[in-house]
């Protein structure tokens, strides 16, 4: 009796490991990548970053094989060039918009999605470095990220909700994402 | 979620209270460890859960269960951003397996068993822009049951989780668990 249930049990085993086989075809991948500053450090209503994901070699090796963008995060230091308390938010686009906008009722009126949004008021002349960790009570509207994540080309445009003069500088993505490997 | 906590909870109990005079029920309650494979954002974790076994069927074993996992939080290292943690959650997995071998013991001695499963999975990142989700998935795996007394048994199993995602691809674990069985009617 012994002997017939360490046979089952060696060929569930087997099947297991068959199954295991047939499905482990997914893995995940964490990409970090900064964004290129397309403003040249000069404080504005609008800052403009960009980045081509396909730069990234861990993104390009594995771009036709993105099943899905898992999590997500970033850092950056935000700099309130105001007179006023304000927020920094970040709007993100597949695309430039043109012509480029100069304040934040024009990136209102693009009606392109906010993905983050610090809540924490940052002081006139102030600024503030924003971790990872930081990052993740403050990112909205995932779905787009994914969007953006899986085309690879972003335009993201940092303004605060205050409309003053803001500086977004080293703004680097972190995106874990599902790949078929 | 409430709706699957109900059915978790049914399927543990029917078998006791509903199952024929020639079916043999034990229900037990089991601890462990999730060891996530390939995943970037989420670390291992402790588990524990509730089970039954129906050996009423001929060749297999039914054994409905549900187990409550932890997710740990993933501490991750980059050259240019330093060190980062991503944080965990948990999972509440509702699983129906089959098993095959000597899972259900009448006899005192050692039983080994194989098993496969299907289940849904209830997600609940701690990231604060990830929402909750549910997502089928299965299990595998093979374990040994020893069977010390007429009443009781400890068993012991690894089981390979693999959770369906939205956008195809899934999350893989394998999970160690210990337990305990108690067998009614024998």
């Amino acid at each position: 009796m012994m002997n017939k249930n360490v046979r089952i049990a060696l060929a569930a085993l087997v099947a297991a490991g068959l199954f295991a086989g047939c499905l482990l075809v997914s893995g995940q991948i964490t990409i970090v990548q900064e964004f290129d500053d397309d403003s040249g450090a000069a404080a504005s209503q609008v800052y403009y970053l960009s980045v081509d994901l396909n730069e990234n070699d861990d993104y390009a090796d594995h771009k036709d094989k993105i099943k899905s963008l898992e999590a997500f995060g970033f850092v950056v230091k935000i700099t309130n060039g105001g007179n006023i308390a304000a927020r920094g938010e970040g709007y993100l686009s597949l695309s430039p918009i043109t012509p480029l906008p100069t304040d934040r009722d024009d990136i209102l009126a693009a009606k392109i999605p906010r993905i983050f949004y610090v809540s924490d008021p940052i002081d006139p002349g102030e600024f503030r470095n924003i971790t990872f960790e930081m990052s993740q009570d403050y990112i909205e509207n995932f779905d787009d990220i994914d969007e953006a994540i899986k085309d690879g080309e972003i335009y993201l445009y940092g303004v605060t909700d205050q409309n003053t003069l803001v500086k977004y500088e080293d703004f680097k993505l972190i995106a874990t994402i599902n790949v078929e490997i | 979620m409430r709706g699957y906590r109900a059915l978790a909870l049914a399927m543990l109990l029917l078998p006791a209270l509903a199952a024929p005079a020639w079916a043999g029920v034990a229900i037990g309650a089991y601890g462990g460890y999730n060891f996530t494979i390939i995943q970037d954002d989420s670390d291992h974790g402790a588990l524990f859960g509730l089970k039954a076994k129906i050996d009423g069927i001929p060749v297999v074993v039914l054994e409905p269960s549900i187990t409550f996992i932890s997710v740990g939080d993933k501490e991750n290292e980059d050259d240019e951003v330093g060190a980062f943690t991503q944080s965990g959650g948990s999972i509440q997995a509702f699983a129906l397996n089959a098993n095959l071998g000597g899972s259900y013991k009448t006899e005192p001695g050692v039983g080994f068993y194989g098993t496969g499963g299907i289940g849904m999975y209830s997600l609940s990142p701690d990231a604060p822009y990830l929402e909750d989700e549910s997502r089928f998935g299965f299990n595998a795996g093979a374990g040994f049951v020893y069977k010390a007394s007429p009443k009781f048994d400890i068993d012991v199993s690894a089981r390979l989780h693999v959770i369906t995602l939205d956008g195809g691809g899934s999350r893989k674990s394998v999970g160690i668990y210990a337990g305990a069985d108690f067998y009614f009617g024998l």
